[in-house]
Formats: C-alpha cells, structure tokens, sequence
C-alpha cells in the first residue's frame, strides 16, 4: 500500500504527484471507524442509563 | 429569557438550507466524477468535475459574504470557551461545539479543494484561462495536486461521518431543521442552552 | 546512464493462441504483447517502459493470414501489412485498406509490421515517448499543448489534456470499412466495434485502445457493407515514406447515379482516435457529388476544432483532403 505518486519531472528527479488512491479505502475505513466507536460508547451509555 | 422563545424557532432560513443541499449534490458529484474513473468506470468525467467546481466556489463565495454580513458567522465562530462542553460545564448555543468543528473541517476541506481546483484549472485547459502549466513547476504542481487529492479524501471521510450524524435519532432535529427550517423549542433545550440562543450565541 | 540496451525480461514464446491468452491472464499487466516490435522495441531500448515479461505472439500462426467470411474478410492480427498491402482480395474489395497498409513507414517495416500492432500502436507525442510524466504516462502535465510546446503533429479535435494523436495509418481504414475487433481473453472473446476500440482521453488518458491487462486482439473482421466501394486514402506527411501522418483520410463511398448514397470518412492524425466526421458523412448522404457539397462536408469536418500554437494548418489541410476524397473517390 502506497500512500503518495511519485513520477519524474523533465530533469529526471523524483516528485510528488499526488495521493495514491490506496488511501481511498483508508479514508473509508476511518469514517467506519469513527461510526463504530461512536455506536459502541452510544450503546454503553444507554446501558449506564 | 429563553421563555421568550417561541414553540417552533426558525433555525435555518430558506437561503441557507439550499446553500446547504445545493452544496451537499456540488460535492457529491464532484466526488463521483472524479472517483468513479479512478475505481475504473469510465466516462467523460473533467467538464463535469470543473464546471461542479465553479459552481461550488460561487455557492461557498456567496455563502461567506452572506455568513460575514449576518449573525450566523460570529454564531459559528469556534472560540475556547465551546471546549467546556466537553467537560460538561457549558451547554452549547445555538451551534454545539461538534457542529462548529465539523463546519470547520468542512470548510477547510473545501477552501483547500477550490484554491487548489481553480489553480489546476489553468493547467487542464476550460475556457476561462488560456492552458499554461508553466506557471508552476511540476514539482509545485504535484504539491498542488496531492492538497486537492488530500482534500477529496477528507470530503469522503467527512460525507460519511456527517451523513450518519445526520440520520441518528437522537440528532433528527437538526436534520429536519436544515428541510424545514424549524425545531421545536423542547426538542432544542435537550441539548442546547435556550438563554445562550435567545441571546443569540 | 546506457541508454542502448534493453532491460531485462522473461520473453514467453507460445505457439498456440490458448497458451498466450492463458499466459496473458496470467501476467496481467506484466505481460507486454509483442508483434513484430517495432513499437515495442522504442520503448524497451530507451528504458522509457520496463516489462518484468514479453509475450511474444510470432510464433502464432493462428493469428495470421487473411480469410473471406460471409462476403467480408477476417484478417488475424499478427498479418503483415505488407501481406494485406498485396493481397488480392483486400485490393479489389477493400482497397482503402490496401492503401492505408501500403503507406505505413517503409517497406522493411511493412515486411515485419503487422496489422494489429499498427493499430494497437501508442501515442507518438515526442514528450510522452521522450519520457517525460505527462498525463498519458500518468504525471500531472501536458507538455504539448503549452504556448511554448512543439506541437505541430498534435491534435485539433477530440483533446481533453492530452493532444497525442492516433499515428495508426490502418487504424482510419478499418474504422471507415467500419470493420469490428476480435479481442480474446481468459474470459472468452469480445467483440469491439473498431470506432470504439479507440479511446478517447477525455475517458481514459492513459490508454489508447480499450484493450485491458490479459486480453489480446487475436483479429480483425471487415464486413461486406462496404465491399467493391468507391474509396479514397491518403495521408499528408512532411516525407514520402517512414513518417507519421500530419492529415490523413481513408473515406468509402456508394453513388448512385450522381447522388452519394452512402459515406463513410475517417482522418488520423487529427484527434487521439481516428476521427469520424459524422457531420461531413451526414452532409453528404443523398447529396449530389457536386462543389457545393464537397464544401458543405469540408466545413462540417473541422466544426469544433481546437488548433494548438503551431498546427493551425491541420484545418485547412483536412477540409482539402475532404474535398479531394469526395471529388477523385
């Protein structure tokens, strides 16, 4: 899993181009994430109450 | 104070809840044209995108004049003093702290994303600018691109994050506010302070 | 750095048609194709593109030879261009082609060339084979269409970021005899009309042909619609022989009597893909073969395009050659 492009520019010398889109699914996950955590403390607060 | 409120409050006015939902199909087909090519469904995909995002800038400049001349900007206003809901001894106005820091992350997200956009847009070729990518250097370009990347996938994260804070039962409230423009005074005092609202904080 | 020598590669020789199309599902975008190589050669000996493997398909007599089927022709992929230039009966049914294949590079080309590497060829742009990360090679740039870029061979119509232009001189015939790709695959045989074998950048700037890892263009079939049609090719190039097009055109006609019954133009080198000038096709259709008409469809031919810094000349040289195909056809 890469998390940025690279290429070359016309000097040959390596650059950024840009996010690799396998931190598409990352940014997915995470939002699952903050989804899941947020039902379970949700969930145990209503237990608490 | 809070007395003085009525039982139904007007909390969005119509201009800015279609601010909200115009924004909100910007967005989503800003992120379905440029997303969808790169998981490999093909289709004319860039006059979609940049002319979205024309769009999309003329939303949020028209949304910032707005928000500086009226109340609602000083409201959404992220100050020190809204970190004491976290410690539970404040209750928020008439924006929870939440709602401020998801209106920030949002905004930075979409400033990032239309600087950048509209700076692409003199290396892509539309008709506004004549086509000239030497103005930056490739490298300066990719940093560019990778900011307008970056911010494409804080939106994702954000759609999803606000999308289900929207739907929760107990936030249904704000999401029938921002089609209606309404809540209910009672519905309102369950999680914000009606005197900070009456005063207009 | 040497630049003279190729990289290494696994080279795989099949010899039968099931073994490359398992091998090429199996290596997937490891797997480079290799006709005759003289495409592929460039790109391997300048280091430009690596390839952990070559398939190569010589060996294949499967894919060669030209065959008659149902009144049209099916032509196997890896068939010379010299043997297509001199078959007979590509020469009296589908001369277009014949001409086009004939006018491809030079005649030790043509002798090793083959059809489906002329068609499947990459873009020539001089930056992009110069290496340079253009958006074609996947970079952020186009260094053609830039007020300083040398782009005088690009594209005037169908740009979208990049402005390579389809440098396949079959390609233009194939389309106007409106002939259909026979792609196969681990997962069974495809078949691809040849004008949307063709990619545009506007849907996928990388690529130049719809061709995905795995598959192989195995032939290709030109019906009967247009055999023993009037016909016209021609290509303008700054040389005689061994050069790319600047214009090129390969149009078929049916009259009837005075009247244009039915059309069929295609230009290189003017878009990424072969260009099909529906609107001149459409201008002409029931149209007497007269100046008027030839006008119409020359004008028709280059609504929308877009010359670069120094290749404005593409438009009036392609409304000439449209005007030209209609009155010598």
């Amino acid at each position: 899993m890469n998390i940025l492009r690279y290429g070359h520019d016309a000097y040959d010398k390596i650059v950024i181009d840009g996010i690799s889109w396998d931190m598409l699914p990352v940014a997915v996950v995470a939002a699952l994430a903050v989804i899941v955590i947020h039902q379970v403390r949700r969930a145990s607060r209503k237990r608490g109450q | 104070m809070s007395t003085q409120l009525p039982e139904k409050l007007v909390r969005h006015a119509g201009i800015d809840r279609a601010f909200h939902w115009l924004t909100a199909l910007v967005m989503t087909v800003l992120l379905v044209s440029s997303l969808l090519p790169i998981m490999g469904i093909r289709f004319v995909w860039l006059e979609l995108h940049w002319s979205s995002g024309v769009l999309l800038t003329v939303l949020v400049l028209l949304h910032i004049v707005r928000a500086l001349r009226g109340r609602n900007g000083r409201l959404m206003k992220l100050r020190r003093a809204d970190f004491d809901e976290l410690k539970g001894t404040l209750r928020p106005g008439k924006y929870s702290l939440q709602q401020k820091l998801i209106h920030l992350a949002w905004s930075a997200a979409i400033l990032v994303a239309i600087i950048t956009g509209v700076v692409m847009m003199v290396k892509a070729g539309t008709p506004f600018f004549t086509r000239n990518p030497y103005i930056l250097s490739y490298r300066s370009w990719g940093l560019v691109t990778l900011l307008h990347d970056l911010a494409a996938l804080a939106s994702v994260f954000l759609i999803l994050v606000h999308v289900y804070f929207g739907l929760l039962p107990e936030k249904r409230q704000y999401l029938r506010s921002m089609v209606g423009g309404t809540v209910r005074r009672e519905e309102l005092a369950a999680d914000h302070d009606l005197d900070r609202v009456a005063r207009g904080e | 750095m040497l630049k003279d020598m190729m990289p290494h590669f696994d080279l795989y020789q099949p010899d039968t048609l099931d073994a490359a199309v398992d091998l090429a599902g199996r290596l997937g975008t490891d797997g480079w194709l290799l006709g005759a190589g003289q495409d592929s050669y460039d790109w391997l000996k300048n280091r430009t593109k690596r390839t952990p493997a070559v398939i190569e398909l010589a060996g294949i007599d499967a894919l060669k030879g030209v065959r008659e089927v149902d009144g049209g022709l099916e032509i196997g992929a890896l068939t010379t261009l010299t043997e297509i230039e001199e078959h007979p009966v590509v020469r009296e049914r589908f001369r277009v082609l014949s001409l086009a294949a004939g006018r491809v590079a030079s005649p030790q080309i043509r002798n090793a060339g083959t059809l489906g590497g002329n068609l499947c060829q990459d873009a020539r742009c001089w930056y992009y084979r110069y290496g340079v990360d253009c958006y074609r090679a996947g970079g952020n740039m186009c260094y053609a269409d830039t007020p300083e870029g040398m782009n005088r061979e690009h594209a005037i119509l169908g740009a979208s970021r990049c402005v390579a232009v389809s440098p396949s001189d079959t390609a233009t015939a194939v389309v106007a005899l409106e002939g259909v790709m026979v792609i196969r695959s681990t997962k069974g045989e495809r078949l691809v009309p040849a004008a949307d074998f063709f990619v545009q950048p506007a849907i996928n700037i990388q690529r130049m042909t719809v061709l995905e890892p795995g598959e192989i263009l195995v032939a290709v079939r030109i019906p009967a619609k247009w055999s023993g049609a009037s016909y016209y090719f021609e290509k303008i190039a700054d040389r005689a022989a061994w050069d790319f097009a600047l214009v090129s055109i390969a149009s078929v006609f049916v009259f009837e009597g005075d009247l244009i019954k039915d059309a069929s133009m295609v230009c290189g080198a003017v878009a990424c893909v072969p260009w099909v000038l529906k609107g001149s096709q459409d201008a002409l259709r029931g149209q007497p073969r007269t100046a008027e008409t030839s006008d119409k469809a020359a004008w028709a031919a280059v609504v929308g395009a877009k010359p670069l810094h120094y290749n404005h000349f593409k438009l009036p040289l392609m409304e000439n050659l449209v005007r030209r195909a209609i009155r010598e056809a």
